[in-house]
């Protein structure tokens, strides 16, 4: 992964049907890549924020930025 | 007796002269006529002072019959009735203020029978096209006979054949309403009477013929959909109702969604009695426009997926004791609140289904593989196997396992992978950089399970980052996923990369500040509004949802029997959409 820049420092998990905060996660204790990840230019970029939704059998989470911008979006599947 | 009336004060004796002595004068009289400029077209042919003066030169009255019948090509014409038309114009002028008259033509126009008008000496005056076929009056009479059908509803249908005077006369006395209406009214109720159906096939053929032909409008359908299917006794009731006093009240453009979608779901009868419920409904009738569009949409979208669930809930509202006990005013206030409350959503339409994206699925080409000594998979470095798919001139990088195994469940193959590329959106695949399959799970998956308390069964099936890379990881081997999901998943995932760099980052909610004008996410706020529909209920949940599960609805219905009635239903998402998809350059 190329040079990144300083974390804030935690990482706040949402619940996205509710918008209630589940969980907050100190950055440091993680591995780099759950902390970090490009934006849509490339820029490695702190992942401040995690929002998981539900729809039926499937889930899906969304990793943001410092300001809300999208770093990645994940489909979850479970089995039925 | 038949009159024809085309000054309210006049009135013509239909049976008309009898005799050839008779003739003479009239000749004589409608020379004069001629004289002063005015022509009359008959079938086609115009008629001047020079074939009138080609007529009425003939020895006998038999002659002056046979040169008419030459003059309009040879066709069998009722001469009498001709006679008796010119007699009346001839007369009726006078006293026809140039308003009335352009009135009688613009109603009669409607209906094919005059033509236009080409004044000469008076401004008032006009060029009458007559076509007497009695061929076809005939054929008109022998139905009238057989089917018992009204008088009126002859002369409606003989108009509608083009024929003259008693149709005329009937039309222009009707009054209440206009006689385009009255026609259409009057011959949808004919054609969905039992006298209709029992009438042998070429009869009804040939009046499906004529009144296509010449009415025009949106009757033309209504007989095609008749026509292919004959036996379809709910069609027939559905149509029915299009003749109901509510229905023609009802604005344009709900009338011709509610015929429109009454005849896209020839077939599915519960549909078709659904939309007929509402097109008699006063309470339908009390809605408003938007209110009334929205609802014929959710019913009569041609996607059964999503029809048939509305059309299943709406008509277990209409025919439920609680509504049927109502008064209109409270039936009204229980569409309105289906309307807004139950909205059907296509979840239907995503719903997997053999083939479902093969309708924009691209052809590709794949290379390789090129063996990688140690390649930095999501989670791990380790060997793989670069291929190069290659999908409308766009190379990309597919890098698999080496094995092609995995530990954590089952790996997806490189053509199921290139086959998901090739389904893509052009704009989306754009975005894509490299496709990593790996052979573990997401690194994220524990510590998900962990913040979200979630339990082990549930994992990572596909990542998309917003700089275009996408992890593919194993599937549970009991939860293989399919091709279909595959695609879906990738348009979405993808999706939500398109749309964040075409627009931008969107605050997560609850959100307080109001979205800038000139926000590509405002318009698609405005769109969500307008459409008032859903693609999904995971759709609901925020815009970027809506828009890649919009985005993945249009790519499950482009190209396929369902994507007119579909685009129905989301008109402004999918214009947006058609707008970020189109080609640039």
């Amino acid at each position: 992964m190329a040079e990144r820049p300083v974390h804030p420092g935690t990482i706040t998990y949402v619940d996205g049907d509710t918008n209630a905060v589940v969980s907050v996660a100190q950055a440091a204790n993680l591995p780099e890549q759950n902390a970090f990840a490009p934006n849509a230019e490339g820029v490695i970029t702190p992942i401040v924020k995690v929002v998981a939704r539900s729809a039926g059998t499937a889930r899906f989470v969304k990793e943001l930025g410092p300001n809300d911008e999208l770093l990645r979006s994940t489909t979850l599947t479970v089995p039925a | 007796m038949s009159v024809l009336r085309l000054d309210a004060n006049r009135t013509f004796d239909a049976a008309g002269p009898a005799n050839a002595e008779a003739n003479d004068d009239w000749f004589a009289a409608a020379a004069g006529f001629f004289e002063r400029g005015n022509t009359v077209s008959i079938a086609g042919s115009t008629l001047g002072v020079e074939e009138m003066t080609f007529i009425s030169e003939a020895a006998t009255d038999a002659e002056r019959q046979s040169r008419f019948a030459q003059f309009i090509g040879n066709r069998r014409a009722d001469f009498e009735d001709f006679k008796r038309l010119l007699d009346d114009v001839m007369a009726a002028q006078p006293s026809v203020s140039s308003q009335d008259f352009a009135l009688s033509q613009q109603e009669a126009r409607r209906v094919g029978v005059i033509d236009a008008v080409q004044p000469r000496a008076y401004p008032a005056r006009g060029r009458v096209v007559l076509e007497t076929t009695s061929s076809v009056d005939l054929l008109a009479r022998s139905i009238s006979g057989a089917s018992g059908m009204s008088s009126f509803a002859h002369s409606l249908f003989a108009a509608a054949m083009h024929g003259p005077a008693p149709a005329l006369n009937d039309l222009f006395d009707r009054g209440a309403r206009s006689p385009a209406e009255s026609l259409a009214v009057e011959f949808r109720q004919w054609v969905n009477s039992s006298d209709f159906r029992r009438l042998p096939p070429p009869v009804r053929e040939a009046a499906m013929q004529a009144v296509a032909a010449n009415i025009g409008g949106d009757l033309g359908p209504v007989i095609a959909a008749l026509r292919a299917n004959p036996n379809d006794r709910l069609l027939s009731t559905g149509l029915q109702a299009l003749g109901s006093e509510v229905f023609v009240a009802l604005p344009d453009s709900v009338r011709s969604a509610l015929q429109g979608a009454i005849i896209t779901h020839a077939g599915r009868g519960g549909i078709q009695l659904t939309l007929g419920k509402l097109a008699e409904s006063p309470a339908f009738a009390a809605l408003d426009l938007e209110q009334q569009s929205l609802l014929v949409r959710y019913v009569g979208c041609g996607a059964p997926e999503i029809s048939e669930g509305a059309s299943m809930r709406l008509q277990n509202l209409l025919m439920s004791t609680a509504y049927v006990a109502m008064s209109n005013s409270e039936q009204a206030a229980a569409l309105a609140g289906f309307v807004a409350t139950d909205p059907p959503q296509s979840a239907g339409v995503l719903r997997d289904r053999v083939g479902g994206y093969d309708a924009v699925r691209l052809p590709y080409t794949m290379t390789g593989p090129t063996e990688v000594a140690a390649y930095a998979f999501e989670s791990h470095q380790a060997p793989a196997s670069e291929y190069i798919v290659t999908v409308g001139g766009q190379t990309i990088p597919v890098m698999m396992p080496n094995p092609p195994t995995s530990p954590d469940g089952t790996v997806l193959s490189i053509d199921v992978v290139a086959q998901g590329l090739a389904a893509l959106p052009a704009e989306s695949r754009a975005l894509v950089t490299t496709v990593r399959v790996s052979d573990r799970a997401n690194s994220q998956d524990p510590l998900w399970r962990v913040a979200y308390g979630w339990s082990e069964s549930g994992r990572s099936f596909m990542t998309c980052g917003a700089a275009g890379l996408i992890d593919i990881y194993p599937s549970a081997p009991d939860n293989p996923q399919s091709q279909s999901s595959i695609d879906g998943s990738m348009i979405h995932e993808t999706g939500h990369a398109l749309s964040s760099q075409r627009w931008g980052a969107l605050p997560q909610p609850p959100r307080d500040k109001e979205l800038s004008p000139h926000s590509g996410w405002l318009r698609w706020q405005n769109a969500i509004a307008a459409d008032g529909t859903t693609p999904s209920g995971y759709a609901r949940s925020d815009m970027p949802e809506d828009f890649s599960e919009s985005l993945r609805l249009l790519s499950a219905v482009r190209g396929t029997p369902e994507e007119a009635e579909v685009r129905a239903l989301f008109p402004a998402r999918f214009a947006i959409l058609d707008e970020l998809l189109a080609p640039t350059g």
